[in-house]
């Protein structure tokens, strides 16, 4: 039990448990909606999808899970290769016994038979055909995830394949099934993408936070570090996700019609939940009620009232809310599973707070941290104000150079625009676009004095400037030839220099 | 960056998703287009409006002492950074007593990492208790600050170069003379008490008396009185002392530092200054050495003043293991001849030289107050007519309780 204890203690959740098991959801719901297209294409004789998602979790995750325990063990390589090929072969036989029983019992022969029929009359097609490669293909696949560690650029490989096979999907999909399919397409396919994208961003993200924290030792994170993380992770991806999903929905009315009925489903069971957690409340109030009505009537000697259990039609209500068009039961079922792998994540990181929190390691003495909000809705307010006002000033600004210059003496554009013009040509143009935004020469001021003023107001100028400002002294002043080389490189100063004359206000944005 | 090629790819798919109406296909680029966006903006915005700052409790310390170490680092924007690290320089001779630094590239420093998320308008205030147990000049930053998106797609940094010092004074420990002949340790200075006035102390006024100074009058109380009044100074009974403080440890012409012996020369000067400072000297000091980092002279005249300690202590601190500026024969010769001739000049040092015992014994000849502190050495070697005393090396100096002077026999 102890040992137990300590390996639990020890073992980084995030890394074992979280990550993989965001990858897997990733891979699964790219995977599944070929599946359910197969099921649909009336290829085979019966309609349905060669593996159930459940199925499609179980391989892949036992692959991974297999792999890495395998490999964990102190064995040699050839045993555990073999290992992972016999535990394989269970996997996809119990995957494959499961959902392809046919009404036969665990441990009747007669299965085999009825498979080997199958697989050998090739007259007409069978999803088993399809599930068996596949089983071996998921299985494989959950051992390439479990064979080495995950590193953010295999994910993100892995994430861009799903995007292009869910592109390939919905071409495949219109082209075999029809423009008839499209409102099964949108309510079968567009859950998997939100889901995928959700798992995928769920694991590049911790991905991401964990190469990170790998270079750390425990004393350089902050104790707000693991508390704070988690919210913006599943805030920011939930919204991108739901912000998606919105959009989306606009330009789909059938869409919006399955979102309602999503959404209205489970709210349904959401009810149901609390309806039944509210149950032992309502007769702890009911029973109060009594007790206190019985005093009552005791003290005036009135008769004493029956007690009254109270009535709970949640269930009622949720029935009547969930008639009409029917939800998928592909969908109910993806949201099931999804459902459970949340629960059974958020159980897992649970335990894993709890139990870290005997830690040896929280033993010694962190490091004082304090946390201050600074929030206010003066600050707030002030912000917006400055954002909305910088995209103003920025638009007004656009306008007004495009004024500008196309009311500016032809001569002045058309050697503005080459590229070689010669180097008091250059600082001419200087003066003229700072004087634009009030930052002109003043008549008192040398070269020198005036590229110190100009560099105080325009950031990350002064380097530039003082070139450019030496190459124009050295031309004016000194009498001197300047080389080829030295009015390319006044050229592209001034290049340089353009960009950064701007007004001496803030011009991007505060977010 | 990764994920450069989405708009465009995000872009083209949506418009195919919508002339075919294809409503996942619409969710894939919506999707794509979403998260681009979210990247650019951290991206962008991650980084602006962020302020760092480090605090230090004391800009001085003493040795042993214990101070806190503040980092401040607050995001003044609504962007929330789900991740940010900060890693700033820190002294190699600062301890950390909770925390972990990390090796840098660059000799005698290390890093502090902090990980750190933070929400929209929120501050974090970070508290290090450090230990001061090394004497020396010490620089706190610049430090990078470093954050991006969620996903890793891109990842900013900016460098704060914000510095902070902090100076760590020597080890000051009493001083014992046993066995030694002489009442003094460090000659016979004290036998003979000038009464000086010191100009700068007025004590009051009194009448004028027929040969006054005219620079003496106080002419408003003059004109208040309307006699003439002349001011009386304070006496003073303060000589002067030279400490003199070679940083060879190393035999010439080789290079190099012992530790030891250069930081028992430093806990000896600034012993013996705070001894001499106590009976009544007027102590300055001189070393053969540039300041880090400003690179002056350590040369600091002799003065009663009452910054004086807290001055050749910093001066102190600031000795480091690089080579000397000059040998110091040359250096006591030249910086002598600025001293009032009355002073006591204190040479230490590790690597008495035949040059700078000649140099010492023809200073002393010519009626000048020499006394020669050597710090280890197997025995106190005596030197005709020199006052020579020796502080033993065996100990290594952080246990050192009392710095002992062996005299020689004469």
């Amino acid at each position: 039990m102890n040992v137990m204890v300590r390996r639990l203690t020890r073992l980084n959740w995030i890394t074992t448990v979280v990550i993989p098991a965001a990858v897997i959801l990733m891979e699964v719901y790219w995977f599944y909606p070929w599946f359910l297209w197969l099921g649909k294409t009336g290829l085979f004789s019966v309609p349905r999808a060669p593996l159930s998602i459940g199925g499609v979790i179980f391989l892949l995750g036992g692959g991974f899970v297999a792999t890495r325990y395998l490999l964990s063990r102190d064995w040699p390589l050839s045993w555990v290769r073999w290992g992972i090929i016999l535990c394989g072969l269970i996997v996809v036989f119990t995957v494959i016994r499961s959902e392809y029983h046919a009404g036969y019992g665990l441990l009747d022969g007669g299965w085999f038979g009825y498979t080997g029929g199958i697989l050998l009359d090739f007259s007409q097609a069978h999803t088993l055909m399809v599930a068996l490669p596949a089983g071996a293909y998921l299985w494989w696949r959950g051992i390439r995830y479990g064979r080495a560690p995950m590193y953010i650029d295999t994910i993100y490989r892995n994430f861009i394949i799903g995007v292009i096979s869910f592109v390939l999907l919905i071409i495949v999909w219109r082209v075999s099934l029809g423009a008839g399919s499209l409102e099964e397409l949108a309510a079968t396919v567009a859950p998997h993408v939100a889901a995928f994208f959700f798992f995928a961003l769920v694991s590049l993200a911790l991905i991401n936070l964990q190469s990170i924290r790998q270079q750390m030792t425990p004393e350089d994170m902050g104790p707000s570090f693991n508390r704070r993380w988690l919210p913006i992770l599943i805030a920011v991806i939930g919204g991108i996700v739901l912000i998606g999903i919105g959009i989306a929905s606009i330009f789909s009315p059938e869409f919006l019609a399955f979102l309602s009925r999503l959404l209205g489903s489970i709210g349904n069971v959401v009810r149901t939940v609390v309806g039944y957690i509210l149950i032992p409340l309502g007769f702890i109030a009911a029973g109060l009620y009594w007790v206190m009505a019985f005093i009552v009537n005791l003290i005036r000697g009135e008769n004493i009232p029956e007690f009254e259990a109270p009535s709970f039609d949640f269930e009622k209500e949720a029935a009547e809310a969930t008639q009409g068009q029917p939800i998928s039961e592909v969908i109910i079922l993806a949201l099931k599973w999804t459902f459970f792998a949340i629960v059974v994540i958020a159980v897992i990181y649970l335990l894993a707070k709890t139990v870290s929190r005997f830690r040896a390691s929280r033993a010694r003495m962190d490091v004082e941290e304090v946390n201050e909000s600074l929030w206010s809705w003066g600050g707030f307010m002030a912000d917006v104000r400055l954002f909305l006002n910088a995209i103003w000033q920025r638009l007004w600004r656009r306008k007004r150079e495009t004024i500008t210059v196309s009311t500016a003496p032809r001569r002045y554009l058309k050697e503005d625009e080459t590229d070689t013009a010669d180097i008091r040509t250059i600082y001419r143009y200087m003066l003229r676009q700072a004087s634009r935004f009030g930052m002109g020469r003043r008549n008192f001021e040398t070269p020198y004095e005036y590229r110190g003023r100009l560099g105080q107001m325009v950031p990350d100028s002064s380097e530039p400037l003082t070139e450019l400002t030496d190459l124009y002294v050295n031309v004016r002043y000194g009498e001197t030839e300047p080389q080829r080389r030295q009015v390319n490189r006044a050229n592209s100063l001034w290049q340089a220099l353009k960009r950064l004359l701007r007004p001496p206000v803030p011009s991007h944005p505060q977010i | 960056m990764r994920g450069s090629y989405w708009p465009w790819l995000g872009g083209g798919l949506f418009l195919i998703g919508v002339i075919i109406n294809q409503v996942p296909l619409m969710l894939v680029a919506l999707l794509l287009l979403l998260v681009w966006g979210a990247t650019r903006l951290w991206e962008r915005y991650a980084l602006t409006r962020i302020e760092y700052h480090r605090h230090l409790s004391a800009k001085r310390a003493f040795f042993g002492e214990e101070l806190l170490l503040e980092l401040e680092v607050a995001n003044r924007k609504l962007l929330p950074l789900p991740w940010m690290e900060i890693e700033d320089e820190m002294p190699e001779g600062i301890t950390f007593l909770k925390g972990k630094t990390t090796s840098s590239h660059k000799t005698s420093r290390v890093h502090l990492t902090s990980l750190l998320s933070l929400s929209w308008y929120h501050r974090v205030k970070r508290r290090y208790p450090v230990c001061c147990d090394q004497r020396g000049y010490f620089i706190f930053g610049p430090a990078r600050i470093r954050s991006g998106d969620l996903f890793g797609f891109s990842k900013q940094e900016i460098e704060v170069s914000d510095l902070n010092q902090l100076i760590v004074y020597p080890r000051i420990v009493p001083i014992e003379q046993p066995g030694i002949p002489s009442k003094q340790p460090l000659g016979d200075i004290l036998v003979k008490r000038y009464i000086f006035q010191d100009p700068i102390l007025t004590m009051g006024v009194r009448d004028y008396h027929f040969g006054d100074s005219l620079k003496r009058i106080h002419w408003k109380t003059t004109a208040r009185l309307g006699k003439l009044q002349t001011k009386v100074y304070e006496p003073t009974t303060s000589v002067d002392m030279g400490i003199f403080l070679d940083v060879r440890t190393v035999q010439p012409p080789a290079w190099g530092t012992i530790p030891q012996r250069l930081e028992l020369s430093v806990m000896a000067a600034a012993s013996i200054a705070n001894h001499a400072m106590a009976a009544g000297y007027r102590v300055g000091l001189y070393a053969n050495q540039r300041r880090q980092p400003i690179g002056e002279p350590v040369k600091i005249p002799p003065s009663q003043h009452t910054e004086q300690l807290v001055n050749i202590l910093e001066a102190l601190a600031q000795i480091h293991s690089a080579a000397e500026s000059m040998p110091i024969a040359r250096f006591i010769s030249l910086e002598s001849r600025n001293l009032p001739w009355g002073s006591t000049l204190v040479l230490i040092t590790a690597m008495p030289t035949e040059t700078l015992l000649a140099t010492l014994l023809r200073m002393k000849k010519a009626g000048r107050r020499v006394a020669l502190v050597l710090i280890g050495g197997p025995e106190t070697p005596s030197i005709d007519g020199l006052p020579t005393y020796r502080i033993a090396d065996d100990v290594p100096w952080r246990e050192v309780e009392t710095l002992t002077l062996q005299g020689a026999r004469q």
